[in-house]
């Protein structure tokens, strides 16, 4: 009496058989798509798999497996098979109109359920073609730009600030920022992980966040002013490129290798390689005030300030998600208190 | 208190192989006695695993639910207290031997991966790991009786005892039924927080696609079930796979396809 439609006939969308297999399908599908690395190029998998099954998993799509057509239509599949279903039961429904509360209820529950599946489902679909999302890294005391991303407003942060436990470990990450429009200051609002900014239809969350290290570098007489985020390259004339990594509280872990002991600027440097032709030419450290010699030249680094890496987003099926949430949670509620209420009422009765 | 903390952990998991060893004796010799012992010895064990928990949470200033340590314990606790839940109410003390097994094993693996308890990285500061970590507990603690259900099943096979086989069946299908609901507020708890810390509800996460597979399969036997007449053998087998799936989503995924959930 609780259970699923009986099985139509005429009805592909309604077969138990052939949902059951394309759940079945997906299944298997998602196995596979966990244990190859995604969104690789090609090269990747005809290293990594050598040329025959390499070439035959970037061709099956198993290498963007999860918007590779037949995934995308096995999902579709599901939305429609269980949109039936839910049309079904809600017909049943009706036509129980002269049968006990509870048989009816049991019915709208699972409707219910059905339903918030469908709706998470079609916006998972739905959703690469829908949502939007811009990355932003801005210092403090810069503009976000987003304007030039064709949002309605922008961001100016005033403030970054990294709190820390007692160890040293990274409390939480805060942004301070005024939402502006037309110029003008609309609000003051705090970002930080688990708190995104919300406005006019857009969420901001805190993403990232990072150094920028400022200073010169000298070669063949020529002096040339850098302002780069830790862990990029300075790109140098003569096939030659600086890269650079900004250690906060620097020290040498067991191995020996660079790092930081906190997030924290107490003992801050600048490790630095030249590279020539892609092979490293010299390397080494140095602090703030620094300089450090080059092969042809010098390296100053003159200072360094932390910046806030932000994701902007924007996401109109997203109410229609929390809708599926809402409806099979409220759903399964609803059905599983029903069947204990009737486990009760048999134990007493 | 760290270590009145690691001395009733490790008391628990004492008493849990006590259990355990009580339960295979039970399975020799059928009587009374160690079957109660069984059930005893696996009430100790939880005791005392709350109370290391509770200690734990003194320390750490916070509920016990932030790495995987943290969340073996929990399953061990889930799964100990469904074992005492199906032996008892449901009388099938056979199960015991299957659940107790599983419960020694998480226990074990988790006291080699122990360490104190930490401060919670900014993304795990939310209400919501609380009802994340809690409907996990419960769904698979759930699937762990059920299996173990399943594990009864396939040993009795058909034989004298043909008369308890439906029983098994329904009493299996219940649980799965329960876990199902809970499993699926996992995904959606999850789903909720994770749009709230990393603005993605869904992003194919090695440890959110290997949850939906375990949905699925669930979903599968609970259709198969009722509307295609599953029962006996074939659906105690995909009972077990199932656990297996599960198992593999929490500690396979874990060591194999890190990703955003490693903590």
């Amino acid at each position: 009496m609780f259970g699923i439609a009986p099985r139509a006939r005429e009805n592909p969308l309604l077969s138990v058989r052939i949902f059951l297999g394309v759940i079945a399908f997906l299944a298997a599908a998602c196995t596979l798509a966990s244990l190859i690395p995604q969104r690789e190029i090609s090269a990747f998998y005809l290293h990594h798999y050598g040329p025959i099954l390499g070439r035959l998993i970037v061709f099956a799509g198993l290498d963007r497996a999860y918007q590779a057509w037949w995934f995308v239509a096995a999902e579709a599949w599901l939305v429609l098979s269980m949109g039936a279903c839910t049309w079904r039961r809600a017909m049943m429904w009706r036509r129980l109109g002269g049968a006990p509360a509870r048989h009816r209820i049991a019915q709208l529950s699972l409707a219910l359920a059905h339903l918030g599946v469908l709706l998470i489902l079609a916006t998972l679909i739905l959703r690469p073609y829908t949502h939007r999302a811009d990355y932003v890294n801005v210092a403090e005391g810069g503009i976000a730009g987003l304007a030039r991303h064709a949002y309605p407003f922008d961001l100016y942060v005033r403030r970054f600030t990294v709190d820390v436990y007692p160890d040293g470990t990274p409390k939480q990450y805060t942004t301070l920022v005024e939402v502006r429009e037309s110029g003008k200051i609309k609000r003051v609002a705090r970002i930080a992980v688990n708190h995104p900014l919300r406005h006019r239809g857009t969420t901001v969350y805190q993403y990232n966040w990072g150094w920028l290290v400022r200073g010169t570098v000298t070669r063949a007489g020529a002096t040339r002013l850098f302002e780069i985020p830790s862990g990029t390259a300075v790109d140098l004339a003569g096939g030659c490129s600086l890269h650079l990594h900004f250690y906060p509280d620097f020290a040498l872990d067991a191995a020996g290798a660079p790092s930081s002991r906190s997030p924290l600027p107490r003992r801050p440097r600048v490790f630095y390689v030249l590279y020539r032709d892609g092979r490293p030419e010299t390397f080494g450290l140095a602090a703030p005030g620094e300089t450090a010699s080059l092969p042809d030249g010098n390296l100053v680094v003159q200072g360094y300030k932390p910046y806030t890496g932000l994701q902007v987003k924007r996401e109109p099926t997203l109410p229609l998600t929390f809708l599926g949430f809402g409806l099979t949670a409220a759903g399964l509620a609803l059905y599983y208190t029903l069947r204990l209420t009737r486990a009760q009422n048999s134990t007493e009765g | 208190m760290y270590t009145l903390e690691q001395n009733f952990l490790a008391l628990a998991l004492w008493a849990y192989t006590a259990a355990l060893a009580a339960a295979l004796v039970f399975l020799w010799t059928r009587g009374p006695f160690s079957s109660r012992a069984t059930l005893v010895l696996c009430g100790l064990g939880a005791g005392l695993q709350v109370a290391g928990l509770v200690m734990r949470s003194i320390a750490g200033g916070r509920w016990p639910f932030a790495s995987l340590f943290e969340f073996l314990l929990l399953f061990a606790l889930g799964t100990a207290v469904s074992t005492l839940v199906v032996a008892a109410r449901y009388r099938l003390p056979e199960v015991t031997p299957f659940l107790l097994l599983v419960v020694v094993g998480l226990m074990a693996y988790a006291s080699v991966i122990a360490r104190p308890a930490e401060p919670l990285v900014p993304a795990l500061q939310s209400y919501w790991l609380q009802f994340h970590v809690a409907t996990a507990i419960l769904a698979y603690g759930a699937f762990a009786a059920a299996c173990g259900v399943a594990a009864v099943r396939l040993a009795r096979g058909r034989g004298a005892n043909e008369k308890s086989l439906p029983g098994l069946d329904r009493l299996a299908h219940r649980l799965i039924a329960f876990g199902f609901a809970f499993l699926t507020l996992v995904i959606i708890t999850g789903a909720v927080w994770a749009e709230e810390a990393w603005g993605a509800w869904w992003s194919w996460d090695p440890k959110e696609t290997w949850a939906l597979i375990t949905w699925l399969v669930y979903a599968f036997y609970l259709h198969a079930y009722t509307a295609r007449g599953w029962r006996g053998r074939r659906a105690a087998w995909l009972i077990v796979g199932g656990f297996a799936v599960v198992l593999f989503t929490l500690l396979g995924v874990t060591l194999l396809l890190p990703g955003m959930h490693s903590y």
